[in-house]
């Protein structure tokens, strides 16, 4: 973890203010940006009451109960070409990433950046460029990026040291995207906290009553049919599961 | 073929639909396509421009080409095959509204008109990844489901019936030794508990798998030859209710046919027609194959069609 935040620092091109600015935030300091206190939160509040599960924690669950539940074919993983960002890292200069280009509305509406980052490290670890582009209009880090950006660098330690990151203008916002392009519109599906059963991982009544039962078993508490009725997507768990102070 | 893609009036751009009659009561008509034998481009793109544009954009946020291509197919079989159903005038496939009823069922929202009576069809669908079904009916509740034979299930199957399923199912499951054979049984039930419950049309909140069973009598069998038409000696399906045991009625007709060879499909049609006692009456049964537009086979009474359980009249 902290091999990972030296090779960030180190790649740093622009003043290191901003970053330790991101990681500690004071309100307003040059007004050129303003930072609400949550954006930094590593985990969502940790004052977590009585026996209820973290959510993240949660998250990470279901996904990996759906997950081997797909069993996704490896040899069925597409290809991925990867490509190198060009970044000027000249404080008034951003660059859209290949991503922008393809169209980040459609990403976006599939459950977007998160989806496409896990995707993109999941099928091609190691090597990848991560470069950093900005959203117009965002006039905060969301705080699910950070904590996106937390739990890649967590879940994916060996490969975030390949990372090399190009933070740019402290103006513009950085968030992290991969170079990486994954062909959009393939068949695979992506377990992703947004994924929709149904329309994004194909799955029909008889696969989400088994999904249902799985993670009855993983979190070791019964889901009656009537809640089971309204789960259709993995956040509806997450959100089910996490208020369920029975769930293990 | 020449398929001017400008053109907007359907019925030029298309050889028109084959015209049905209606299902007279207690008959059922199924109709089923195979997704992977429509493979023309410019036929998708035709059924594509059939679909209400609300449609259009549920079809295009499913994620990647086979779900997408799934749910077009089922949108264009819907609307083209209720549009077969012309009463007193022809029904353009594009003009169909729907609607869903109070628990989310959908059904045809017709348009009022004075020229117009409308039929009082029911339709009902179910799909999976290679085929996709709509069942028919007049004046009665249907509902389908169908699935693929050779289906596996990532649980073990008593212990998703212990959890799912009524007791009296849990049993008759593991007293099948076989496990292929207790695997088919297990989808078998499945898809006609499935086809009761979308048939009552109230959501499976309103009617856990676990409140009813579903019992296989043998029927000591009227049999109906009626100029050809085979009435098979299939078991009669019927309901038990949980929180009413004992009480065996069947206000449903069930069939549970194999098609095709490869999918099993259930077929549930609600009937207050049918007196509480009377028992061995076959649901008449007219199943078809179809591409919209290219292609349709009535496939009933062929080795397509293969009744597995219910008093079926092909």
């Amino acid at each position: 973890m902290a091999a990972v935040r030296q090779a960030l620092l180190k790649r740093l091109r622009v003043n290191a203010t901003s970053l330790s600015l991101l990681r500690n935030p004071k309100p307003s300091l040059n007004g050129l940006f303003a930072l609400t206190f949550n954006a930094v939160h590593r985990r969502f509040s940790d004052d977590v009451m009585g026996s209820f599960l973290d959510k993240s924690e949660v998250t990470d669950r279901v996904v990996s109960v759906v997950k081997n539940f797909q069993k996704v074919d490896p040899s069925k993983v597409p290809t991925i070409s990867l490509t190198y960002q060009n970044v000027v890292a000249d404080n008034s200069v951003y660059v859209k990433t290949p991503l922008m280009m393809l169209g980040y509305r459609n990403l976006m509406g599939r459950g977007g950046l998160q989806e496409w980052l896990v995707h993109a490290f999941e099928l091609n670890k190691g090597g990848i460029d991560v470069g950093v582009a900005d959203f117009l209009g965002k006039m905060r880090v969301e705080q699910q990026e950070c904590d996106l950006l937390d739990s890649i660098y967590d879940e994916y330690p060996k490969e975030s040291e390949d990372l090399h990151m190009h933070l740019l203008s402290p103006i513009l916002f950085p968030v992290a995207v991969f170079s990486a392009l994954p062909e959009l519109g393939s068949d695979e599906p992506l377990v992703t906290p947004n994924a929709h059963f149904q329309n994004d991982l194909g799955l029909d009544s008889l696969d989400t009553v088994e999904v249902v039962m799985a993670l009855e078993e993983e979190f070791g508490f019964e889901i009656p049919d009537n809640e089971a009725d309204k789960i259709s997507t993995i956040n509806h768990a997450v959100e089910f599961i996490a208020s369920h102070p029975q769930a293990k | 073929m020449n398929i001017r893609c400008c053109q907007r009036n359907f019925s030029s751009a298309l050889p028109p639909l084959v015209p049905i009659q209606l299902p007279s009561p207690r008959e059922t008509h199924f109709w089923y396509i195979l997704p992977d034998e429509v493979k023309s481009v410019a036929l998708l793109n035709r059924y594509s421009e059939l679909l209400s544009p609300c449609e259009r954009e549920n079809v295009n946020r499913m994620s990647g080409d086979q779900l997408k291509k799934r749910a077009l197919l089922a949108r264009a079989l819907v609307r083209t095959t209720i549009a077969r159903y012309q009463t007193n005038c022809e029904i353009n496939p594009r003009s169909l509204k729907f609607r869903k009823n109070i628990y989310g069922k959908p059904e045809v929202e017709w348009h009022k008109d004075d020229n117009f009576s409308p039929p009082p069809l029911h339709f009902n669908i179910s799909h999976t990844s290679s085929m996709i079904a709509c069942g028919v009916t007049i004046n009665a509740p249907i509902g389908i489901d169908v699935e693929e034979k050779q289906r596996k299930l990532k649980n073990d199957i008593i212990a998703f019936a212990q959890r799912y399923f009524s007791p009296y199912e849990v049993k008759l499951l593991t007293s099948i030794s076989d496990p292929e054979v207790r695997r088919q049984e297990f989808i078998k039930l499945w898809t006609l508990k499935e086809a009761y419950v979308k048939a009552l049309g109230k959501g499976f909140s309103a009617m856990p798998f676990k409140s009813f069973t579903i019992q296989f009598r043998t029927s000591t069998l009227r049999r109906f030859h009626l100029q050809g038409n085979s009435v098979s000696e299939a078991s009669e399906v019927i309901v038990e209710l949980s929180n009413d045991p004992g009480n065996l009625t069947n206000n449903c007709l069930f069939a549970l046919l194999e098609v095709a060879g490869s999918h099993y499909a259930a077929i549930c049609v609600e009937n207050d027609e049918i007196v509480r006692g009377e028992a061995d009456t076959p649901m008449k049964l007219t199943v078809r194959k179809t591409v919209p537009f290219v292609e349709d086979v009535c496939v009933s009474g062929t080795d397509a069609v293969l009744p597995l359980r219910g008093i079926i009249e092909q």
